[in-house]
C-alpha cells in the first residue's frame, strides 16, 4: 500500500485528467470499498456496480478534491460510498425477488469464517443503514472517529453517539437471535 | 468516553473485527468498465465555495449574540451613573452616540442632555459615608468633564456657523450655551454644598479644582454669548 503523500501525487496527475493515474487509484481502493459495499447490499451485480458508480463519482468531482493534513484520500471516497450506497439504499427493492437470492458465502474469502459469523451478519442486517454504516467504517474499515465523521457527514460526537447506539442495537438484535 | 466503551461493547467490537474478511470480486472487469466511462465522461471543473447553510447559520447566530450583547449591555448600562460599575459602558455608548454624524444643534442638543444628566447624578448622591464620598468625587470629576467637552465643542460649532452665515444655527447654538451656563451655574451650586461638607484634604483639594475648571467653562460660555469679556 503507498503512503499517503504517494497517493496525493497520483491524485495531483489524475486531476489534470490523466486516467491511467486515477486507474492506480482505483486499483489501491476498489476492494476496500468493494467489501464495504458489498456487505451492505449482499447482492454481487449490485456492489460491482456501486463500485463502478462510486469511482465515476469521484473521477467527475477529483479536481474539487483539496488535500487536508489529516485527512486521507481514502475518507473522500468512503464519503462518496456512503452517499452512494444512502442512494441506492432509497430506491432499492424492499422484497427480493426469487431467483435472486444467493449463497453469499460463495463470494467471501473464506467461507468458513464467513458460515462462522452468520449469525453476527444475520443481526447486523437487521441494523438500519446507518448503523450499519457506522459500525462497518469504524471496525472493518478501521477508519478512526474523525475519519469517520466525515465519511458520514458527521461531527465526531455524532459518531461516537452513533456508534454507542448501534453496538447496543446489535446486542439486542444478538439477544433475540438466541 | 468510558461511558461509551463497557466491556461488553469491547467484546462485540472484537467481535466485529474477526468477523471481517474480504469478498471476492473481479477488480478487472468493473476497471474496463470505469475505463470505458472516463473517456465518455467530464471531469466537473474545480467548484466555488459556497457559503454552506452550517456557516451562514452558525454566522447568524454569532451575529445575533453579538447584537443581543450590546444591546443587553447598552439596557444595562442605560441609567448607570459616574462611579456605579456600568458607567463606562454607559460613557461608551455616550461617545459612540456623539460621534454619529449629527447637525451642530443635534450635537449641542445631546451634550447639554449629557451635561443635565450629570447634574441629576450630583443631586442625587448623598455622602454620610466615604462610598458615597468617593462616587461624589466621580460624579463632580465627571460633571466637569462633560461641561468643558460640550462648552468647547459648541463653540466651535458656532464660530464655524457665523463664519458660514448660519444665523438660524448660530442662534439656536446660542441657545445650547446659554442652557449649558444654566445647568454649570447649578453644577456649582450642588459642587459648593458638598464643598462644605469636606474636610480640609485632598478631597476638598480636587473638589476645589473641579470648581474652577468648571468656571472657567462658565466663563468661555460667558463670552460667547457676550455677556462676559474676555480676559485675553
Amino acid at each position: 500500500m503507498l503512503q499517503e503523500n504517494e497517493v496525493q501525487n497520483l491524485i495531483a496527475l489524475a486531476q489534470t485528467g490523466d486516467s491511467d493515474s486515477f486507474g492506480q487509484i482505483y486499483d489501491l481502493y476498489a476492494k476496500q470499498l468493494h467489501n464495504f459495499l458489498f456487505s451492505k447490499v449482499q447482492h454481487k451485480q449490485i456492489a460491482e456496480d456501486l463500485v463502478h458508480t462510486v469511482f465515476l463519482k469521484a473521477w467527475t468531482n477529483l479536481r474539487s478534491y483539496q488535500p487536508r493534513s489529516n485527512a486521507k484520500f481514502s475518507t473522500w471516497l468512503f464519503q462518496i460510498a456512503n452517499f452512494t450506497l444512502i442512494d441506492y439504499w432509497r430506491t432499492r427493492k424492499t422484497t427480493t425477488e426469487l431467483g435472486e437470492i444467493e449463497n453469499l458465502a460463495q463470494f467471501a474469502q473464506d467461507p468458513k469464517l464467513y458460515e462462522n459469523y452468520e449469525y453476527l451478519r444475520t443481526a447486523i442486517k437487521k441494523l438500519p443503514l446507518n448503523y450499519q454504516v457506522v459500525l462497518d467504517l469504524r471496525f472493518n474499515q478501521d477508519l478512526s472517529v474523525t475519519e469517520t465523521a466525515r465519511a458520514m457527514n458527521k461531527t465526531p460526537v455524532g459518531v461516537r453517539v452513533l456508534q454507542h447506539r448501534a453496538l447496543k442495537a446489535l446486542k439486542l438484535s444478538l439477544n433475540h437471535l438466541k | 468516553m468510558k461511558l461509551f466503551n463497557s466491556k461488553s461493547d469491547q467484546e462485540l467490537i472484537q467481535l466485529l473485527k474477526n468477523s471481517q474478511q474480504d469478498f471476492k470480486f473481479d477488480p478487472n472487469e468493473i476497471k474496463s468498465r470505469l475505463t470505458l466511462s472516463l473517456t465518455t465522461s467530464r471531469m466537473e471543473p474545480v467548484k466555488q465555495k459556497k457559503l454552506t447553510f452550517t456557516f451562514i447559520r452558525y454566522s447568524a447566530s454569532v451575529l445575533a449574540g453579538i447584537v443581543l450583547l450590546l444591546s443587553g449591555s447598552f439596557a444595562f448600562a442605560a441609567n448607570a451613573q459616574p462611579g456605579d460599575t456600568l458607567f463606562p459602558i454607559n460613557k461608551f455608548w455616550e461617545q459612540a452616540w456623539l460621534s454619529l454624524p449629527w447637525s451642530a444643534s443635534q450635537k449641542a442638543d445631546l451634550q447639554t442632555g449629557i451635561v443635565a444628566k450629570r447634574l441629576k447624578a450630583l443631586q442625587g448622591v448623598n455622602a454620610p459615608d466615604s462610598q458615597t464620598r468617593n462616587k461624589q468625587l466621580i460624579i463632580i470629576q465627571e460633571s466637569d468633564e462633560s461641561i468643558k467637552n460640550a462648552v468647547e465643542a459648541i463653540s466651535a460649532n458656532r464660530q464655524t456657523s457665523i463664519n458660514q452665515g448660519q444665523t438660524d444655527i448660530t442662534l439656536q447654538l446660542e441657545q445650547d450655551l446659554t442652557e449649558l451656563n444654566n445647568l454649570a451655574q447649578k453644577h456649582t451650586e450642588e459642587i459648593q454644598i458638598i464643598e462644605i461638607s469636606v474636610k480640609e484634604g485632598p478631597e476638598h483639594e480636587t473638589i476645589q479644582t473641579h470648581l474652577k475648571e468648571i468656571k472657567k467653562s462658565q466663563h468661555k460660555a460667558r463670552i460667547e454669548l457676550h455677556l462676559e469679556e474676555n480676559d485675553d
